[in-house]
């Protein structure tokens, strides 16, 4: 039941968005690793070969330079149409022309407080901003030993992981003011390679399954919480993670506060940002689109606030037909634009940038979806049709994902959940659905085969997962451990 | 956050590209995961590396030698300033991760002529003749090779000392750069004291003029030079004790160290 995603309900997706490729400039290798759009419109671009940023002006549908030389830039923000912060591989950096002559002549260190043990893997990403203009930078672990000369403090005991931290902060997220104060504000990423603010200023990561990451999550990133890997807690004084069980690192980390099933929403998810379009990208407004290496569309996130903490839904959405999917931004006019970051490893994606435009139609898909006392209230963009919504048009699967050192994980305790009611509210809009059972700790995998909207139109996705860590009262579930 | 210091002079002074390639080369390649490329859909959970960033395979392009910073943009490209320096942040070899490959623009020198600044111990720390760099881009390819011979390189540490004593800066904060007349002009502070640090390529070279600023000096500086075989070092104020160059606190605020490869 988790097989979603067949070519029919992804080819529905195309009548109500549309996918352009924006023209790339030739003489430029097109592996974005940065998007941001600048106050006066224009789309900045990093890009890996030379360290470039170009500028492209949609109107005029020109490409511009503005910067060069910085060390693999894997992210920008754009605070104003002269000046850019980009997390480069060795630090935070304001890019700023100050000149006026469209060409950066001011790079600034606005952070370098955390190490780099020149292994391949230790990227950085980011910026998120704020709305106090602090900034959030995420720190990969490496892959490997460190080079014979490191930048920081070289902890031997960080080189006993699988994914070493043996130099500051390699798996952690900093924050750093606009003047350069550097906080280590939360640990445990395995690879994280998105971050984002969003408009009530709450941070979100993503990190990549892997080793101790059973499948993609996205985290709610909270100071002092530690979400999972291991080797990043060699940086917390008051551990030792080498003598820590599974279970003991198990009872100290966060909880993903969503996290996408490997294969049938995403494979390794990249960059991520909320629909702040205010409904000129469709019925999503506020919520979180993230991007994915290996999925040919993007993933959408519906958050649902419980006994205060945040979890939620993800799903498919726009497919865009790309591999190497990097980083995303919404443009002035609404659109969502993607770069790509093929390499020449097994990452062999797509390169450049594409850009998803809504054509004014509405699609038919759950909007949204929340947790309720003994199930779950869907709501649809459009009216449902009464006689597609019975208990037998939805399938309800829960698993879970292992918390372990091993590279990712199966689903387990895979249950087949009985859909035991379904109430349609009188506009049509939402469905409350009702579960023979609601297990926290699962993720719960809804499947709506049968259902339509009233004009007769099936889901353009039919599938929504949500990541059950709590349930209204609080309780909480550990299936793994318990 | 200063790098833990090799001292590997005699090694860079003899760097060529192809050596310049094995000491750089970082680690035993792969960690035995396939490297397939995974279909979208597929539930093979272990079977591919998933952490965002290129990895390990045993199938490597070769990476276009092009030139890395190629100014053809269609539309703007830096026509506006043909002789700007290079300035390229990259993993180097036999130096701090946090270095600076600097190419000088071409139409001052006879030959292409390049340095590594070191952003991490914030100081200079070679320069060589020929060409610029070559970037790998490519997981387990290792660091950047130099393309040319490299004939100077300073092996002793932060050249600056300070106070009476001429203690070494128990830290150096880097601050970054501006690029002024083409050419980066890097800032840092060592032990709460300001630096500005241009360098820029001399006549009848290879060779490069090291100009320090530093308005806030409250007693004599000391230059630490690293005297290579073939290589003059000159200074425009100050006198010599063997290696150690004095500057008085008033002749700080500007002066200017010369590296010149000497004629055959």
């Amino acid at each position: 039941m988790s097989g979603e995603g067949r070519a029919s309900a992804d080819a529905a997706a195309g009548d109500y968005y549309e996918v352009t490729d924006v023209p790339f400039p030739e003489a430029v290798e097109g592996k974005v690793d940065g998007l941001a759009f600048l106050p006066d419109g224009r789309l900045a671009v990093a890009c890996l070969e030379g360290g470039r940023v170009i500028l492209y002006d949609p109107d005029a549908d020109e490409w511009t330079l503005f910067a060069e030389g910085l060390h693999e830039p894997l992210g920008l923000v754009a605070p104003s149409n002269e000046e850019l912060v980009t997390m480069q591989r060795p630090e935070l950096t304001r890019v700023t022309d100050a000149n006026g002559d469209g060409f950066a002549d001011r790079y600034e260190t606005v952070s370098d407080e955390f190490g780099l043990s020149g292994n391949y893997d230790e990227f950085g990403n980011g910026p998120a901003v704020d709305g106090a203009g602090t900034f959030y930078v995420t720190l990969a672990t490496a892959y490997g030993p460190p080079e014979e000369e490191v930048r920081g403090e070289l902890r031997e005991a960080g080189l006993d992981f699988v994914r070493e931290s043996a130099v500051p902060y390699r798996g952690w997220v900093l924050k750093v003011t606009s003047e350069g104060e550097t906080t280590p504000w939360a640990s445990g990423f395995r690879a994280p390679n998105g971050v984002a603010v969003d408009s009530e200023d709450r941070v979100f990561v993503t990190d990549q399954q892997g080793e101790w990451v059973g499948t993609s999550p996205l985290y709610h990133i909270r100071e002092g919480e530690f979400y999972g890997f291991p080797s990043a807690l060699v940086w917390r004084d008051d551990l030792d993670p080498g003598e820590m069980s599974p279970e003991q690192l198990d009872a100290l980390r966060t909880r993903p506060a969503v996290e996408f099933p490997y294969g049938d929403v995403a494979v390794a998810t990249t960059g991520l940002v909320e629909d702040t379009t205010g409904g000129a990208f469709g019925p999503f407004d506020g919520q979180l689109f993230v991007a994915d290496f290996a999925m040919p569309h993007v993933v959408r996130v519906m958050l649902d606030e419980v006994a205060g903490a945040l979890q939620g839904a993800c799903a498919r959405a726009m497919t865009h037909g790309g591999r190497g999917g990097h980083r995303v931004a919404f443009g002035p006019d609404g659109d969502l634009w993607i770069g790509f970051t093929g390499r020449e490893t097994n990452w062999r994606g797509g390169r450049g940038v594409k850009r998803i435009s809504w054509t004014g139609e509405t699609p038919m898909a759950v909007a949204d979806t929340t947790l309720t006392r003994n199930g779950f209230d869907l709501r649809f963009s459009k009216p449902v049709a009464p006689e597609t919504v019975s208990p037998d048009a939805v399938e309800c699967e829960r698993y879970y994902y292992a918390y372990s050192r091993a590279y990712g994980s199966d689903k387990m305790d895979r249950t087949d959940v009985s859909v035991t009611g379904v109430e349609r509210s009188d506009d049509g809009r939402r469905v409350a659905l009702s579960l023979s059972e609601l297990r926290p700790g699962y993720i719960h995998a809804l499947t709506l085969d049968g259902v339509r909207s009233a004009d007769g139109e099936s889901l353009s996705h039919e599938s929504v997962y949500y990541t059950l860590n709590r349930l209204l009262d609080g309780t909480t579930g550990n299936p793994q451990f318990e | 956050m200063d790098g833990n210091r090799v001292d590997r002079r005699a090694f860079l002074l003899s760097l060529s590209p192809t050596v310049a390639s094995v000491a750089g080369c970082q680690l035993a390649p792969g960690d035995g995961r396939a490297t397939a490329e995974t279909e979208p859909g597929s539930t093979a959970a272990s079977d591919t590396e998933t952490d965002g960033s290129p990895s390990p395979t045993p199938e490597r392009e070769s990476t276009p030698a092009a030139d890395p910073i190629a100014t053809t943009i269609p539309g703007d490209p830096l026509s506006h300033l043909p002789d700007r320096s290079r300035v390229i942040r990259e993993f180097m070899p036999a130096v701090g991760p946090a270095s600076i490959a600097v190419g000088f623009p071409t139409e001052r020198t006879t030959t292409p002529e390049s340095y590594c600044f070191d952003a991490g111990a914030c100081r200079f720390r070679y320069a060589w003749h020929g060409g610029l760099i070559d970037i790998p881009y490519v997981k387990d390819d290792g660091p950047a090779t130099i393309d040319g011979e490299t004939y100077y390189a300073a092996t002793r540490g932060f050249p600056l000392r300070f106070g009476e004593e001429g203690r070494e800066p128990e830290s150096v904060d880097f601050r970054g750069y501006e690029l002024v007349d083409r050419l980066p002009e890097f800032r840092y502070v060592a032990d709460g004291t300001e630096i500005r640090h241009y360098l820029r390529p001399v006549e009848n070279g290879p060779g490069v003029a090291q100009t320090f600023r530093i308005p806030d000096a409250e007693a004599p500086i000391r230059y630490v030079a690293d005297r290579n075989a073939g290589v003059s070092i000159d200074a425009s104020a100050g006198e010599w004790a063997g290696d150690r160059l004095r500057v008085s606190a008033a002749a700080a605020t500007e002066f200017t160290v010369t590296i010149r490869q000497e004629s055959a």
